[in-house]
């Protein structure tokens, strides 16, 4: 009897679409860029006009104005965000399937 | 807490703004809070009662809902003092212009009055009332007529306040009342209901203000003298009634009544014979057969028809058809285009009188006489174009009637209609639309409200604004800062659940799914490792003919998850969320800091969360 062993790389289970995840996460997103929304929607027009100048006025619009960048900055790439991480882990699932496979074959005949 | 012993809505202001509220048609309970916020900028104290709210459109009784009646009563409980208000909304929709048009216009229907008394009466039972609870009709508009007739005609309130209402109407009146309608009778000895449009209006409209005089107690109006429904009030059918508070909203314009008063009777007779035309009929054909009644030809009459090739070919399968609506439309058109002709006649004064008003400019009159001739000609030469049809047709030579009916179609389609679509686009070109919008504006609560400035506090939209009165003159929307206190902190909570949640499905969806994963994987390995020949193929043993699978071992290789988690951004969206907080709490400060300590603003703040 003879025999020899190889080690092949090879998928264990069938690849996978889960793309749908995307849309589970990007759901919440949505929700909190609503929530955005109907906050500044709250701020606005409590100052009547644009136009009204003050020492205070000044003042709240700045925070007003830095509060706003920054929640739309961090909101505006998260749908994206979502996707990267989507698809990073669609990726090592589908590598994790794959295996090194050490493989013996032996000769029928005795 | 206020004196409860009387009115708790009580000031023109609370009532104004919670009439023009109603028309969004908010939520039970978004509604409740609007009244106790409403309540706390009026007042500067919470209301202290249960508050409930039934709306007609909960309303299974079908003279309700068949009468186009659009209602909501709000009863307020403080345990040992009880009402109710009612709010009767104002014209909404198309079919509320056309009761408009069979009840103020040609008087001869009242049911939304009759719906709003079964209203008043169904909330009543709802809320368990008793006799002595006090109900007040609120209203704008069409509102107003609703309430007053209804409040005239079966005592459904205690008191009617309205903003720019329409006026009850007389000949209304009559039909809904039969006490005045048999007062009316003996007063002017008339033997039929129709005779009733023959009473000179003026004799008519001293004999309604007297019979109601003693109810008239009851009614309170603001009223804007630029709201077009004043200027239409001078004419026949309307009487002003009650406690008249007249507010000029736009002192720019002298508003629209003087000119309504110099429209002779005789015009304002001709619309009303058109309207009541239009009721009667409608009443049994409906809206197609109220237009059947005014141009001889029901509008289903064409359903399908929408090319000049289309209308030819209608008539070769139609032709009988054909001839009837010719032939009505030759009966009916001339009357109508002389009851129009009131129009076209003083059109010189009615434009004149607009741009001397201010209200459009030289131009826009001088377009506006100059396309209402031609629109004017042209309808006239399509009745002329009628009448020459029907003489061809009375010939009886059916080539001739034949030849008639397409030069008829095509002459419609290509000449005339062509002529009238370009005049009616100069009309929208030259602005006039945009520029009587102003007119518009004049019959809304905004306007009206912003006029209603006291000291520091005056209006924008529906909302409160106060002026500051430390340092610089800012005007603040107190609303709008309340509201930011009260619900911005409900949104940062919402906020910030919602970043668990998605931190929560990052977790699920990712993390935990990827161990999932991972252990389908290993499972695989164990089968294959525990029954390698069941997996010959799988393995390439067809590769070597001389040879079997003996046994297989997995070089398992598991690494962990990488890049798979948003970690940063949900500490970043958490800590928004909760500086959110910090922020509102500045902006108060900012906000209390424009203005005295006297004006309480502090303690608005503090109370609007208990709302």
């Amino acid at each position: 009897m003879s025999e020899f062993t190889r080690v092949k790389s090879k998928r264990l289970l069938p690849e996978e679409d889960f793309s749908y995840k995307k849309e589970i996460l990007k759901k919440h997103v949505e929700d909190i860029i609503e929530l955005d929304e109907n906050f500044y929607n709250l701020v606005n027009n409590i100052i009547v006009s644009e136009d009204q100048k003050g020492k205070i006025v000044d003042s709240m619009k700045t925070i007003t104005f830095l509060r706003k960048k920054r929640d739309q900055e961090l909101t505006f790439f998260l749908p994206m965000k979502v996707i990267e991480i989507v698809g990073n882990y669609n990726e090592q699932v589908e590598d994790m399937k794959m295996q090194q496979l050490m493989i013996t074959y032996s000769s029928e005949s005795e | 807490m206020k004196d409860l012993a009387n009115s708790l809505l009580d000031t023109p202001e609370i009532k104004s703004r919670l009439i023009d509220i109603e028309y969004g048609n908010l939520e039970a309970d978004k509604l409740e809070d609007y009244i106790r916020q409403l309540y706390l900028e009026e007042t500067g104290e919470l209301l202290d009662g249960e508050i409930s709210i039934y709306n007609s459109s909960e309303s299974t009784n079908e003279t309700i809902a068949d009468s186009d009646y659009n209602g909501t009563a709000i009863h307020i409980n403080t345990g040992n003092h009880e009402e109710m208000y009612v709010i009767s909304q104002g014209t909404s929709d198309t079919n509320d212009w056309l009761y408009n048009l069979k009840s103020m216009l040609a008087g001869k229907t009242a049911d939304q009055a009759k719906a709003t008394d079964n209203f008043v009466r169904e909330a009543s039972n709802h809320f368990n009332l008793n006799e002595s609870t006090d109900i007040t009709g609120l209203s704008h508009s069409l509102g107003h007529n609703n309430n007053t007739i209804a409040y005239l005609s079966y005592g459904t309130f205690d008191e009617v306040f309205s903003v720019n209402g329409a006026q009850p109407n007389y000949y209304e009146l009559y039909v809904a009342s039969t006490e005045f309608r048999r007062a009316v009778i003996k007063e002017f000895s008339i033997l039929n209901d129709n005779d009733i449009y023959e009473i000179p209006p003026k004799e008519l409209h001293d004999f309604a203000m007297e019979y109601y005089k003693d109810k008239g107690e009851n009614i309170n109006q603001v009223i804007s003298k630029d709201d077009p429904l004043y200027a239409v009030s001078v004419v026949r059918g309307f009487f002003t009634l009650g406690n008249i508070t007249m507010i000029d909203t736009n002192p720019d314009v002298p508003g629209l009544r003087e000119m309504m008063a110099g429209v002779p009777d005789e015009v304002v007779r001709d619309f009303q014979k058109l309207a009541i035309d239009f009721t009667i009929a409608s009443e049994k054909g409906g809206t197609n057969g109220g237009i059947e009644e005014l141009i001889g030809v029901n509008p289903s009459a064409f359903d399908g028809l929408d090319g000049k090739a289309n209308y030819i070919g209608y008539y070769l399968f139609h032709p009988g058809e054909v001839d009837t609506i010719i032939r009505s439309l030759n009966d009916k058109v001339p009357s109508l285009i002389n009851q129009l002709d009131s129009i076209t006649e003083n059109k010189d004064t009615i434009f004149n009188s607009l741009y001397e008003a201010g209200y459009i400019t030289k131009d826009q009159k001088d377009i506006m006489i100059e396309e209402i001739g031609i629109l004017d000609k042209e309808i006239n030469e399509l009745q002329q174009l009628l009448e020459r049809n029907v003489e061809v047709r009375d010939t009886g030579n059916p080539f001739a009637s034949f030849g008639g009916d397409i030069a008829l179609v095509v002459k419609l389609l290509n000449d005339h209609m062509g002529t009238i679509k370009e005049s009616l686009q100069r009309i929208q070109d030259g602005g006039i639309i945009d520029n009587l919008h102003k007119i518009v504006e004049s019959h809304g609560i905004p306007e009206l409200l912003s006029a209603m400035s006291e000291g520091n506090k005056s209006y924008l939209g529906t909302d409160m604004v106060f002026t500051a009165t430390n340092g610089d003159p800012i005007k603040v929307n107190i609303s709008a800062s309340l509201r930011l206190y009260r619900e911005g902190t409900i949104v940062l909570e919402e906020k910030l659940a919602t970043v668990s949640k998605l931190e929560e499905a990052i977790h699920e969806e990712l993390a935990v799914s990827f161990k999932e994963e991972k252990l389908k994987v290993m499972a695989e390995i164990n089968q294959i490792e525990a029954s390698p020949t069941s997996y010959a193929s799988f393995l390439e043993e067809y590769k070597y003919p001389l040879y079997k699978v003996k046994s297989v071992s997995v070089i398992e290789t598991f690494l962990p998850l990488r890049n798979a988690n948003l970690d940063e951004e949900i500490d970043q969206l958490k800590r928004s969320a909760e500086s959110g907080h910090t922020y509102i709490e500045t902006y108060r400060k900012a906000i209390e800091d424009l203005f005295q300590e006297e004006d309480n603003i502090s303690q608005l703040f503090d109370f609007s969360r208990r709302i």
